[in-house]
């Protein structure tokens, strides 16, 4: 079936077989960020995406489902020569070691501060609750969050200044 | 195999649809977690407005694509507001909430589901709507027994009624806040001059689908819930049929049954 969607600020015309998930679409068109780390269940937050800011389960979204909508990967967070805030936190902070679940992290943590600037740990415990990670015992991701927070509330003050 | 994937705009398309035998799907996290499963046309219901919550003075209203989130960022009213959350943040993780659908929950019978086991202690109703045919209301209790009154329909609307001075417990046994539950008991009741009256006991993830244990509810209704009723409870939850399951034996959960509902009944009438 054919329908139009925008990935990353690009409008994509895409033909697709009915029953496609989006983790399969985006990794079809090269877009390799949504990882897989759980049986299709939900569990693992991995294949997290944004669809219109607000966080998704790629894995489990119907891939018609973005017609008309915008999806966001972390292919459209920074570059390696100018990083955003939140992945230049994650590296200072040592929250990334193997780095699978670091996408989908990102991309919560950042739902979560573009809606409130200065979360609770709580807060961040609930926005990351769908984001497992083996590696790191999440101690650091939450200081990157925390960080990350700190600086664009800074970056705030200063812009009313 | 998944053949078609139709998006209407109207519910009248979407119930022809559903009249034809397409299946329903909202969140898609139930749906979607298994393809292998699916095989005809499917109907995407979240682009036909279900997703309102009206409150009235003796009800809440929520449409049947209100999903989780949704549910929990909502200003909702009485114990009935406080518990329906109550029992929405211990559904799964953050991400997948902004999918599940209340509908969804419902419709999607899985042994582990949460929200008809507090649909059930609270009273609730379904307004199922079918091609050709007038809306109707249907009291949970009825509509969890025998065929699905949605099947070839929809569920559009789940509507929780405000009881004044209803009270509510709630129990769940998991490995982490997360998981699916083990065990789930509810119970609600108003207090009456001390005597409980209206008695929900429901118990959840023990049969493939939740429901009431009327004999235990019979015993507390307009009496005291002192020591000798809650005992008596916890007696009579060791009788409760257990559905063999793979995730822990019925002896375990047999007992793991008893020690909830008296909590949950303790907890309804105030003493935990």
């Amino acid at each position: 079936m054919k329908f139009t969607t925008t990935i990353n600020g690009v409008i994509r015309d895409i033909d697709c077989e009915p029953g496609m998930n989006l983790y399969e679409l985006l990794r079809s068109l090269g877009i390799k960020g949504v990882k897989q780390g759980c049986d299709t269940e939900g569990t693992c937050g991995a294949c997290t995406v944004l669809i219109d800011g607000e966080p998704a389960l790629s894995c489990l979204t119907p891939a018609p489902r973005v017609a008309g909508h915008e999806v966001t990967t972390i292919e459209a967070l920074g570059t390696p020569e100018n990083p955003h805030l939140l992945q230049r936190e994650f590296v200072d902070a040592g929250a990334i070691q193997c780095g699978f679940c670091s996408p989908g992290m990102i991309l919560a943590s950042k739902a979560l501060l573009d809606r409130n600037n200065n979360p609770t740990h709580a807060e961040i415990a609930e926005a990351l609750s769908n984001n497992l990670c083996r590696c790191t015992g999440y101690v650091k991701i939450f200081d990157a969050v925390k960080n990350a927070a700190a600086a664009m509330r800074k970056e705030a003050a200063n812009g009313k200044n | 195999m998944i053949r078609a994937y139709h998006q209407p705009k109207g519910i009248d398309e979407a119930l022809s649809l559903l009249k034809n035998g397409a299946q329903a799907v909202a969140g898609a996290t139930g749906l979607y977690s298994n393809r292998k499963k699916l095989d005809g046309e499917l109907v995407d219901i979240t682009g036909l407005g279900l997703d309102g919550i009206e409150v009235t003075k003796g009800e809440i209203r929520l449409g049947a694509c209100v999903t989780l989130t949704k549910l929990l960022e909502a200003d909702l009213p009485g114990n009935e507001g406080a518990f329906l959350k109550l029992v929405a943040r211990h559904i799964t993780a953050h991400t997948m909430r902004n999918a599940i659908t209340l509908g969804g929950n419902i419709a999607h019978t899985v042994f582990w589901a949460d929200m008809p086991v507090a649909l059930l202690a609270l009273d609730a109703k379904l307004v199922i709507a079918r091609a050709g045919e007038a809306e109707k209301t249907v009291a949970i209790a009825d509509a969890l027994q025998g065929a699905a009154p949605w099947k070839g329909g929809l569920i559009v609307k789940i509507i929780v009624p405000i009881v004044q001075g209803r009270t509510f417990g709630y129990e769940r046994l998991s490995k982490t806040k997360n998981d699916y539950a083990f065990v789930t008991a509810a119970a609600s009741m108003k207090l009456t001059d001390g005597k409980a009256k209206d008695v929900r006991v429901v118990l959840g993830a023990i049969q493939p689908k939740p429901f009431r244990a009327s004999d235990i509810e019979a015993a507390l209704e307009g009496k005291a819930v002192d020591a000798d009723a809650l005992a008596g409870a916890a007696k009579s939850a060791l009788d409760l049929p257990i559905a063999p399951n793979f995730r822990a034996s019925a002896d375990y959960r047999r007992d793991v049954t008893s020690a909830l509902v008296r909590r949950a009944v303790a907890q309804a009438a105030g003493q935990e």
